[in-house]
């Protein structure tokens, strides 16, 4: 664990204890909020094709898409089913993928897919790894945590103003 | 530091691997393991005690292979052989210290429908202390580095006594095994290279009362003559010293 991830980590365990002061919303609203940088980062660091081309895209067939389908296929989502309130941000892999939309953040959009995401992050045979997520991580680490902070302190206020009304 | 290097080294005798990607002219259907690496990011690594004597470097290792369980395999074989790895490596007379590599993570990427192979890509931190010239400044603390201003013992650095002092040695400075270099900091005292290309050392007539100890040949692999003539020597302790060939006693 580097030293953004035990910051990261320090921050979400004390947002957890604290979390009674939000409501599901608001809280959705912090990590959307500071998620935007992360998804900043890796569409800028994602590579990008000069000219369209087929993607595989189930049961045999294939989908042309336009040069940049990995870039716009970077969101902000929540996964499907789960409990625990966190916000994730990357590739939509699959039109199956089990994500749903996050409060304050743009409406996931499963036409926006590139199931290749990892070929280019981690290569091919023929092709070099970019490691692009990794990347827009160390790129992404201070801007995150800043908005984590600032988006707590915002909402937070609100609640407790709430209390007192 | 050259992480690359080392890790071509390590696997190029018992594996199919190549930097970046594999050639087109390279068939990988075959059933075979083929690999690539790659440098993913280097850091320094300071602490409270030291500045940057290690580069941390983080290298990818992917695997491809038409058979999955192939690829696994040699994934786990790799693993075996490089995880918690330590040691001096030489390649063409350069030594890399490799300080500790260790396994980070692996993952199976997936199939790759293009190239009809299967892919592990898995990523290990390689620490290698810098590679120094003899003589060279260095800092404090680091492999063989020798500290000015302050009594140094023959036996710990005999070939800085002998050819430090830019070939001249420190004979000047010497006393009772000891010897001095003057100034402040840390200079590099010699590797394993800069030892074993010593296959001669002639002391004759230097008024010597130095204790030839194990220690300190020993570090000469590759010496096969000694000339001690018209000295005071009194220990001369060769026997872990295999080269070496005793001419004309007494000294």
């Amino acid at each position: 664990m580097n030293k953004f991830e035990k910051e990261l980590a320090a921050v979400i365990k004390k947002l957890d204890s604290v979390k009674f002061l939000f409501d599901d919303k608001d809280f959705e609203k912090i990590l959307a909020e500071a998620a935007a940088p992360a998804q900043d980062a890796i569409k800028a660091e994602a590579p990008q094709s000069n000219k369209s081309h087929l993607m595989a895209d189930g049961g045999g067939s294939y989908k042309r898409v336009k040069p940049g389908n990995l870039k716009r296929s970077v969101q902000i989502f929540k996964a499907k089913g789960h409990k625990n309130r966190s916000v994730l941000v990357g590739p939509i892999v699959s039109k199956k993928s089990k994500v749903k939309s996050v409060e304050g953040a743009k409406r996931v959009s499963r036409a926006r897919r590139a199931f290749y995401w990892k070929f280019m992050h981690y290569g091919t045979a023929r092709i070099p790894a970019t490691r692009f997520m990794d990347k827009a991580r160390s790129r992404a680490a201070g801007a995150v945590m800043l908005k984590l902070k600032a988006g707590v302190k915002k909402y937070a206020r609100k609640e407790v103003q709430k209390i007192f009304e | 530091m050259r992480a690359d290097i080392v890790i071509y080294n390590l696997l190029k005798d018992t594996s199919n691997i190549f930097p970046f990607v594999i050639p087109q002219a390279t068939a990988i259907t075959d059933g075979n393991v083929y690999m690539t690496y790659s440098v993913v990011e280097t850091d320094s690594v300071t602490t409270k005690t030291s500045f940057n004597d290690y580069d941390r470097t983080t290298v990818q290792l992917s695997f491809f292979s038409a058979s999955l369980d192939a690829a696994m395999v040699k994934a786990d074989a790799v693993r075996l052989l490089i995880d918690r790895y330590s040691a001096i490596l030489t390649v063409a007379t350069v030594e890399y210290d490799v300080d500790f590599i260790s396994f980070v993570s692996q993952d199976f990427v997936g199939y790759d429908e293009d190239n009809e192979v299967y892919m592990i890509a898995a990523d290990y931190q390689i620490s290698i202390a810098p590679v120094y010239i003899f003589e060279q400044v260095v800092p404090c603390g680091t492999t063989s580095s020798a500290t000015l201003g302050k009594t140094i013992k023959v036996e710990d650095f005999p070939l800085l006594w002998l050819q430090g002092n830019s070939g001249g040695g420190y004979y000047g400075s010497y006393s009772a095994d000891t010897f001095l270099i003057s100034g402040t900091g840390c200079v590099f005292g010699g590797g394993v290279n800069d030892y074993d290309s010593i296959t001669s050392i002639d002391l004759r007539n230097n008024s010597l009362t130095t204790d030839f100890t194990n220690t300190l040949l020993s570090k000469f692999k590759n010496l096969e003559v000694l000339t001690l003539s018209t000295n005071n020597i009194d220990v001369l302790d060769i026997s872990n010293t295999l080269s070496i060939a005793c001419k004309s006693p007494p000294f």
